[in-house]
């Protein structure tokens, strides 16, 4: 089974149209991806659907810039 | 082609809903259609107007957003809501295209979110055809967007582009941009931005963009698509369909003024119903948002079932245009930012 970064490698890469392998944990959304806010709420729900962790909150996304963000919020998420 | 219709959404839904999805079903027996809805409430409706028709069925769903819901977060809070549940079912592959006559603001979150945007697309666009002196022109956008970069509008100009080429049959769409004025230099920071995107678009062979353009020209038919931020196209929307009705009214007051002027209706009666019928938004039905994956067909709030079923018919035509596929083939062209 894919590790969480491997998992939002493709999520992220499917989303944005870009090369997984051009995704690290520093990868910004805003700067990198030219995301806005509606970008990110699609992005969100892919994790929720993805990773089955049940509805992300506002301030919750709100902490999310980079991919390594998403890793570790994924992290808490699932081992808590 | 199987399309998916939202019973609930509406004014007087699930009742004219449910009829002009059977009209629709009678009259077009290849179409395989779904009416999403509370089900005891759409049999009901359907036995009123003589049964469920074989290409029809029923998906349960036990809940409505209203006017009231918030747009942006109905189709998450009422998860088995006719919206959400049909739209779910579009982007599972269970229909081509889904008509709603419900909340517009709530049909956009909903739709940009679960059936998602075409990979590179901003934002999606309502892109109604409007009557204009040569037939029809797309006015995109009229409402989804108010505020917008140029890039969205960028992206509108070849979304509206690619809709008037393949759902109206036009060979090579002039697209005009909604501006104060026709010169090059007419308008605020936005349009002209957007104007010079434009041209360099234009002058490369991918659009036929023939500049600004004032609001009354294009009513004249001096274009196939109008590009607007959707506060701006709204207004013009809105300020045709008053000019309309207006109009319709003066003339009806003219020529019931005396016997003689009622006898002259009578000679142009014909025009004048085909006038009426020409501004009449039941006849087009509703408005597709242009940019998602797959078709998402607003029909208007207080649709009859004559408006449900033209808006099925136009949810058809969406849904063989495939302009899913054209936006695709050209994102490249429509990114100005990443």
């Amino acid at each position: 089974m894919p590790d969480i970064f491997e998992r939002m490698q493709t999520i992220i890469a499917d989303q944005f149209s870009v090369n997984p392998d051009d995704i690290t944990a520093d990868t910004s959304f805003e700067d990198d991806l030219g995301a806005d806010s509606v970008d990110l709420v699609e992005l969100v729900m892919s994790m929720e659907e993805e990773f089955e962790i049940g509805e992300v909150l506002e301030e919750e996304l709100a902490t999310l810039s980079t991919v390594g963000d998403c890793v570790e919020f994924l992290t808490n998420k699932l081992e808590g | 082609m199987k399309i998916i219709v939202d019973a609930m959404g509406g004014d007087h839904a699930p009742e004219e809903i449910v009829k002009g999805t059977l009209l629709a079903a009678r009259k077009r027996t290849d179409l395989e259609l779904t009416l999403v809805g509370r089900e005891a409430e759409v049999e009901r409706a359907a036995a009123q107007c003589g049964g469920k028709a074989g290409n029809v069925r029923i998906v349960n769903a036990s809940e409505v957003i209203g006017m009231h819901d918030d747009p942006a977060t109905a189709f998450k809070v009422k998860k088995d809501s006719s919206m959400t549940v049909g739209l779910n079912l579009l982007k599972t592959g269970e229909g081509d295209a889904f008509v709603s006559a419900g909340s517009t603001g709530a049909l956009l979150s909903a739709g940009t979110l679960l059936v998602k945007r075409v990979r590179g697309i901003r934002r999606a666009a309502m892109a109604p055809v409007v009557p204009n002196a040569k037939g029809g022109m797309v006015l995109i956008d009229c409402g989804a967007n108010a505020e917008c970069t140029v890039e969205y509008l960028v992206q509108f100009a070849y979304l509206g582009s690619f809709y008037a080429s393949r759902a109206m049959g036009l060979a090579e769409p002039r697209v005009g941009l909604l501006n104060i004025g026709s010169e090059d230099s007419k308008g605020d920071q936005l349009r002209q931005e957007t104007y010079r995107a434009l041209k360099e678009a234009g002058d490369n062979g991918h659009l036929h963009f023939i500049g600004n353009i004032e609001a009354k020209e294009a009513i004249k038919g001096g274009c196939d698509v109008v590009v607007a931020d959707g506060f701006s196209g709204n207004i013009m929307l809105k300020s045709i369909e008053g000019v309309g009705s207006f109009l319709g009214r003066e003339l009806k007051g003219m020529f019931m003024k005396s016997l003689k002027t009622k006898a002259a209706a009578l000679l142009v009666k014909d025009g004048l119903a085909a006038f009426k019928d020409r501004l009449n938004p039941d006849t087009i039905g509703g408005t597709p948002f242009l940019g998602l994956q797959k078709p998402v067909v607003k029909a208007h709030g207080a649709s009859n079932a004559r408006a449900v079923e033209n808006a099925v018919y136009q949810a058809e035509a969406a849904a063989k245009a495939d302009l899913a596929a054209a936006i695709e083939a050209n994102i490249g062209l429509m990114k100005l930012s990443r």
